[in-house]
């Protein structure tokens, strides 16, 4: 056996898997889930039902959460589902705070951040304002 | 890649546009280069450091682009190269995808010493180990075996070795080898980096990398009674 039809054996076991499109926007998908969870996991370390969210994000830009309440809610809700954050019932209302596990993903994050020049510390400033 | 192909005057002064296809430079120096017409100005002297930051803006080009055009290179061999450290394709595809969102996040702290395939590829390879790391602390009460010869005991391999062509069992073979055999062998026999190469890759001497490769021969040679890779020296 030659190096070749290793090669060629190898090549034609990865025929079986292909990177494709779907991939693609899964990735896209998690950056996006990672930026949106950089503004949201900060503004929970209060409790704050979504609604509360809603308001304090339009103070910074109405435009884009106008047209994208329904993430908000849904990055929510994922976030739940990730156990990053805790929800509980106040009446009518579902209010929702960072789970230990999320205080640990923040701080993480915040550790990572320190890291970063420029752009990432005004991240960090609008992060922090609305506090 | 990205350089040469932004119009020059996309740049702010003092930025060098240079043909130099497949890397892109965030905090650079360039040393020698090609003379390149800039402007109306031919430069060829070194340039200050820039982050990536100021690059990118500069560039036009965001954090979006640079990780799409990652994708569309190097998806694939990325797909393919993880597939070699966990082989099993979902774990593998998850993985990927872990991979290039780990990119996104720490293309800031990217420094241009190594060419961002490389620093794609470190990013990769730590990752896949990582993981393996921690699922065999979860699952694996680790007892010193020669795995290949346990693998080649259970009847399945064997009898797969008869009915397969020989190139897949030997891939097979190669996929039962522990990790550190394994990888070299893929990046050695499959992917083509010579031994320095490979070396400044995973943080390894020559020498390590050389014996390893050596004792990967022989494993496999044990296993299938010949040498597969024969008459190679490095």
């Amino acid at each position: 056996m030659t190096e070749t039809r290793f090669k060629q054996a190898m090549k034609n076991q990865f025929k079986k898997m292909q990177f494709t499109e779907t991939h693609k926007e899964a990735v896209r998908k998690g950056i996006h889930e990672e930026l949106s969870d950089q503004v949201l996991l900060p503004m929970l370390q209060t409790m704050r039902s979504g609604y509360e969210i809603t308001q304090l994000l339009y103070t910074k830009n109405k435009e884009i959460v106008s047209l994208n309440e329904g993430i908000i809610y849904a990055s929510l809700h994922r976030l739940e589902q990730q156990q990053l954050i805790i929800s509980e019932w106040y009446g009518n209302e579902k209010r929702y705070i960072l789970s230990r596990k999320g205080v640990k993903v923040l701080t993480k994050l915040n550790k990572e951040t320190d890291k970063l020049p420029s752009l990432q510390l005004l991240l960090k400033e609008v992060r922090y304002a609305n506090d | 890649m990205y350089p040469s192909s932004l119009p020059a005057r996309t740049l702010p002064k003092g930025y060098l546009a240079y043909e130099y296809s497949q890397h892109i430079y965030t905090s650079f120096y360039i040393i020698k280069v090609k003379p390149v017409l800039f402007g109306n100005r031919l430069i060829n002297e070194h340039v200050r450091r820039y982050d990536m930051e100021k690059t990118i803006t500069a560039s036009g080009l965001s954090r979006d682009q640079v990780i799409e055009e990652l994708m569309s290179n190097y998806g694939q061999a990325i797909l393919q190269l993880v597939y070699t450290y966990v082989h099993d394709t979902a774990l593998a595809e998850d993985l990927t995808q872990e991979i290039f969102i780990k990119c996104y996040k720490t293309l800031s702290t990217y420094q241009g010493h190594a060419s961002l395939k490389t620093w794609l590829w470190r990013i990769a390879i730590n990752h896949s180990k990582d993981y393996i790391k921690s699922w065999y602390k979860k699952n694996v009460d680790v007892i010193e075996t020669n795995v290949l010869e346990e693998t080649l005991e259970t009847s399945d391999l064997l009898e797969q070795v008869v009915k397969n062509s020989e190139d897949e069992a030997l891939f097979d073979l190669v996929m039962a080898l522990p990790v550190k055999y394994r990888e070299l062998i893929y990046f050695y026999y499959f992917e083509d980096y010579s031994i320095q190469e490979i070396s400044s890759l995973l943080s390894l001497n020559n020498n390590t990398v050389k014996t390893r490769l050596r004792k990967a021969r022989s494993l496999l040679q044990k296993a299938l009674g010949g040498n597969p890779f024969d008459g190679n020296t490095f």
